[in-house]
């Protein structure tokens, strides 16, 4: 699991969470557009301007919001090697879950 | 965006090596990877001088070469058209590998011997074509290995940066970040140079007409150059990044680009009109032919260069044919400017003309520090072209704004990154990124942000740095207290697991589909104007053309992923968005959507298989809302464009309106080519969510016998057997236990128009026995009831 800066509009400071790409080890391959790692989550303390919109005094008020890609996740627990196969709707595909 | 490793150490002041840098920089928040490693390539290439070259006696095109390699004089047979005596050139000795893994070994060259090969630039993956070898022109000693002299290890870095960090976009960039990890001095690259007698003033004159997109307009000008190939070791650092080498005028911008990430043009300054630069708004309607040869129609939102009277370049983005330098410039006016970042992106777009130049302006550029780039491309051009640079610049800059400062306070940075940074380390992260200390007092430190970070604004944005460079890796992982209530999960999540996990079990496979649709899927549904679901949220982006806005149904995502006309059970728990007018957030549902198709698969043991019908997916509805803890949910006859006519209902529970059933219209099946009868549902679980399940309770069994009895009524077609049935038991009271439908007919044995329904009814009490007046006079009421609302007869 790698923790890093990242850059979203809805958070600062960001984070990525990106683990060990699972098809190649972290050697670089295709899943991983060869940089060995999965981008898996996307994190950050949520920015002043978001507490600000919705009436919050950011001064009172932090947050630390995430989001992960399921997508990436169920590859790695099904050993799907091609995230569009989750979108097709084949029933080939539907049948084996 | 790809980086040098050695240019990037260079100007960082430090070398951890191309992995440490990496790491270094992706714990930064740019995300770097090696794209290409050189490393140990060039072994037994060596410079030579060729002292003698004369025709090869058995080969037209070959000449027989002596190549002093340093201590030997070697004979190479060569097949290059430029090769002559006298020149440095390249050698790979025999031994040598290179980098397209040709191995070279001494030998016969149509009876000639060869003792290895000078190289053209593509064989030592330096680009360039193959017209013939590389020939170098400063000298090299000979036998001095090629990887020695020039940068020829290097190891090419790909740095995926975030879109708000345009200030990295160059070598420069890169480099404040690495320096600061690294704890070392930025080393800025020089800009000395000795200046001319003569003031570039004389002659040429700048003048800014639309300040509003142009905040500044500097220029030098470099006289007495001469066109050439740049040197080898520029059009190699050139090649790493992948830019192409022109020649040496035009490599300088391209250079300090690169290195500075500051975009600069080159005027030819003796093709441009009056001497003089104007910046100023196109003319509607205004012709201008850019470098690549296209011709633009401009508008006055574009921003134009021009001499006295015609636009020279289309700021920030091409330059022009008229004033393009070309192999016989001698004199030069270069620019370096500041224009609107949205006034680029704008023009940009609307010609459809993008250059590393505006991909650069419309991230911002550095308006104090574009002197330094202009300073630096014009010592460069001087030197590599011969010539001289002219007194002074010129500088137009009416209105300069203030740098913004920032305050950030300690306390507030520890609470938001988790971790204390005592405040020395925080005021030393901030200068090692240029930011300027105004004003401290031990609680907060103000600070200047740099002309070239248009991301720091707030103190939250210094914050952020102090992250950064403090480090992610301080952050101790740890779990957040959650408060878990003990009423257990919200309904509404409940409901969709009940409903996926039924609907599987069923046989439904679960599909999943984007969230994205087009305005045509309603055609597609035949919906009437002023539909609900007509009422499509537009997406202010859409990824495609065919996904601009979020769906309001489920069924044509289903239809579509549908087989045309094989056997499948289709389920779908998804969310449908109908807009809500100007103001208002969507209106957001969850949907339980499934399809059934005609077709079963063969294979049964026990005969052929039928086909489903319209009552599988009724059955799969009433199944559904049974599980969900909602008894028998009824069902009224309803009328959606997208359902055949008649063979449709509305699921209804409790009262509540809560999806629907039927036959999918045949328009809508072959707007989707299925060649099968389609039967579908939607259950609105947003709906359902609100209304409360029913109770479970025991009730003692019937201790007293039932009595049936079973009627056979027509009736007009129009009328519903749920319709009849509920009529029934309204009328019958508390007597009647079940109302069973057990035969439907229609046909030349009753009256056209009519149908004849048979209901199976049994009535009973829990206290006693029924007599059979009781009975009969049930029924006299059941009938009466019947007739008086449905005109319905005994048959």
């Amino acid at each position: 699991m790698r923790f890093r800066p990242d850059f979203f509009p809805f958070t600062d400071p960001s984070a990525d969470g990106a683990i060990t790409c699972f098809s190649c080890k972290g050697a670089g391959c295709r899943v991983c557009s060869e940089t060995g790692w999965l981008e898996i989550l996307g994190a950050g303390m949520i920015d002043p301007n978001v507490f600000t919109s919705v009436n919050l005094d950011p001064e009172q008020w932090t947050g630390f919001a995430f989001g992960c890609g399921i997508e990436r996740i169920a590859m790695l627990k099904y050993g799907i090697d091609d995230i569009r196969l989750l979108y097709e709707n084949d029933p080939r595909f539907l049948e084996r879950f | 965006m790809r980086v040098s490793y050695l240019w990037l150490a260079e100007l960082a002041g430090c070398d951890p090596g191309p992995e440490r840098a990496a790491e270094l920089l992706t714990s930064l928040g740019l995300e770097t990877v090696i794209a290409e490693d050189r490393r140990g390539w060039y072994e037994g290439v060596v410079c030579g001088h060729v002292t003698a070259a004369r025709p090869h006696p058995n080969a037209d095109r070959l000449t027989l070469c002596e190549v002093d390699a340093g201590g030997a004089t070697k004979k190479i047979v060569c097949g290059a058209p430029n090769v002559a005596a006298g020149q440095d050139v390249v050698v790979a000795l025999p031994g040598a590998q290179l980098p397209n893994g040709m191995k070279i070994e001494t030998r016969k060259v149509r009876g000639e011997i060869s003792e290895g090969m000078m190289c053209a630039g593509d064989e030592l993956a330096l680009g360039g074509d193959h017209e013939g070898i590389l020939v170098l022109d400063d000298a090299p000693r000979s036998g001095e290995p090629f990887a020695a002299r020039y940068p020829a290890r290097d190891t090419v870095l790909e740095v995926d940066l975030t879109p708000n960090r345009g200030d990295c976009l160059s070598v420069l960039g890169v480099a404040r970040e690495l320096a600061a990890a690294c704890g070392t001095a930025l080393r800025r690259p020089s800009a000395d140079m000795r200046e001319d007698a003569t003031r570039a003033a004389d002659h040429i004159s700048v003048r800014i007409d639309a300040p509003e997109l142009c905040p500044r307009y500097a220029g030098r000008v470099a006289v007495g150059l001469a066109v050439r190939p740049s040197p080898l070791w520029m059009r190699m650092r050139l090649h790493y990044m992948g830019v192409r080498a022109i020649n040496n005028l035009v490599d300088v911008t391209n250079y300090i680009l690169l290195e500075l990430g500051h975009p600069l043009h080159a005027f030819d300054l003796e093709r441009l009109e009056g001497k003089q630069i104007i910046v100023r708004r196109a003319a509607e309607g205004e012709r201008f032919t850019t470098l690549d040869g296209k011709e633009h129609e401009l508008r006055s939102a574009d921003l134009v260069i021009a001499g006295a009277r015609r636009p020279v370049a289309l700021a920030g983005i091409m330059g022009g044919q008229n004033s393009e330098v070309g192999p016989s410039t001698t004199q030069v006016m270069l620019e370096s400017a500041f224009f609107d970042p949205k006034a680029i992106r704008r023009t940009s777009r609307a010609l459809g003309v993008a250059s590393e130049s505006s991909y650069r302006f419309e991230r911002g550029r550095d308006i104090e520090g574009l002197e330094y780039a202009l300073d630096r491309a014009a010592a460069l051009m001087a030197q590599l072209g011969g010539g001289r640079v002219l007194a002074g610049k010129v500088d137009a800059w009416p209105v300069k704004a203030p740098r913004k400062r920032v305050t950030v306070r300690y306390a507030r940075a520890d609470a938001i990154i988790g971790v204390a940074t005592p405040p020395a380390e925080v005021r030393q992260i901030l200068a090692r990124l240029e930011m300027n200390l105004v004003e401290e007092n031990g609680e907060s430190v103000t600070v200047e942000a740099p002309s070239f970070r248009f991301d720091i604004e707030r103190e939250i944005d210094l914050i952020e740095e102090i992250a950064r460079h403090g480090g992610y890796a301080r952050i101790q992982p740890a779990i957040p207290g959650i408060a878990v209530s003990p009423d257990g999960l919200e309904r509404g999540l409940t409901i969709r697991r009940e409903a996926r996990r039924h609907l599987r079990s069923l046989g439904f496979m679960e599909t999943v589909r984007y969230s994205f649709t087009s305005p045509a899927a309603l055609e597609r549904l035949r919906l009437e104007e002023g539909h609900p679901a007509r009422r499509l949220v537009k997406i202010d982006n859409p990824l495609s053309s065919e996904w601009t806005h979020l769906r309001s149904s489920l069924l044509p995502g289903m239809l579509a992923s549908l087989p045309k006309a094989d056997d499948a059970l289709f389920c779908e728990i998804g969310k449908t968005f109908e807009d809500q007018g100007a103001g208002e957030a969507p209106k957001e549902r969850w949907i339980a959507a499934a399809a059934v198709t005609e077709t079963v698969s063969p294979g049964a043991w026990s005969g052929k298989a039928a086909k489903r019908d319209v009552f599988h997916a009724k059955g799969a509805v009433e199944s559904l809302i049974r599980a969900l803890g909602y008894g028998e949910p009824s069902f009224a006859p309803s009328a959606h464009p997208w359902h055949y006519p008649q063979r449709q209902l509305d699921v209804i529970v409790q009262g509540v309106t809560a999806g629907h059933v039927g036959q999918i219209h045949p328009e809508t099946l072959a707007a989707w080519e299925l060649r099968q009868e389609v039967f579908a549902f939607e259950v609105d679980l947003s709906a359902l969510a609100l209304v409360e399940p029913v109770a479970a309770a025991h009730r003692a069994l019937p201790r007293f016998p039932s009595v049936k009895r079973d009627l056979a009524l027509v009736v007009s077609r129009e009328v519903t057997a749920g319709a009849l049935a509920a009529s029934i038991r309204r009328h019958g009271g508390e007597l009647v236990r079940h109302v069973t439908l057990f035969d439907v007919y229609s046909g030349d044995k009753i009256a056209a128009g009519k149908k004849s329904l048979a209901y199976s009814l049994e009535f009973g009490r829990d206290d006693r026995t029924l007599t059979d007046d009781e009975v009969n006079q049930a029924l006299e009421r059941i009938l009466a009831g019947l007739a008086a609302g449905h005109a319905a007869a005994l048959r």
